[in-house]
């Protein structure tokens, strides 16, 4: 059902770009361009 | 993702942001994030592209939630460290932490997943059903 690959160390991390609670978007490889990033997941409350 | 609220200020002073991601709708994680007082962004993954190409869905929970998972991605958006948890294991954001610092000198040991007290994780999952209210399955 789910083909995706494993995350590994090393790899280049897939782009995304998400909205947060204000309906801003967050890309990832503009989020790198100043720091590192911490990106968790977490199951939500649905 | 409490406890990664209250290290927040530690980790932008290491250097890194910190993000966080469900399928929550925004106007959930509202809640989530003023409840928590969380410091950081909670992103809303609703068609949930991101959580299967970070390869961290659920798909047997409610059509599709995302395993709880940690990665930290460095300035050339290379992966540097991950962990996808299970239910025992957790990575704690201490060890993070020391990981980001100890980078820089070059000499860093990826922290290791620590068990959980299922005692404790059984409370917390009591709280948060006072909290948040029960999910009960379809």
């Amino acid at each position: 059902m789910n083909s995706a690959r494993e995350i590994v160390v090393g790899e280049t991390a897939p782009d995304f770009s998400l909205p947060d609670i204000t309906g801003t978007s967050h890309r990832l490889s503009d989020l790198v361009k100043d720091s590192m990033c911490v990106v968790l997941f977490y199951r939500g409350h649905w | 993702m409490a406890d990664y609220a209250q290290c927040y200020k530690d980790f932008r002073a290491a250097g890194a942001e910190v993000i966080a991601i469900s399928v929550d709708p925004p106007e959930r994680s509202a809640g989530l994030r003023r409840d928590l007082r969380l410091p950081f962004e909670l992103l809303s993954d609703r068609t949930r592209a991101t959580i299967i190409e970070w390869n961290v869905l659920n798909s047997k929970e409610k059509g599709g939630i995302a395993i709880p998972a940690t990665f930290l991605i460095d300035r050339e958006r290379t992966v540097r460290f991950a962990k996808v948890e299970d239910m025992m294991m957790r990575v704690e954001p201490r060890e993070l932490l020391e990981f980001i610092r100890a980078m820089k000198d070059g000499d860093a040991q990826a922290p290791r997943a620590r068990g959980v007290n299922p005692a404790s994780m059984f409370l917390r999952a009591i709280a948060n059903g006072f909290r948040y209210g029960v999910n009960v399955k379809r």
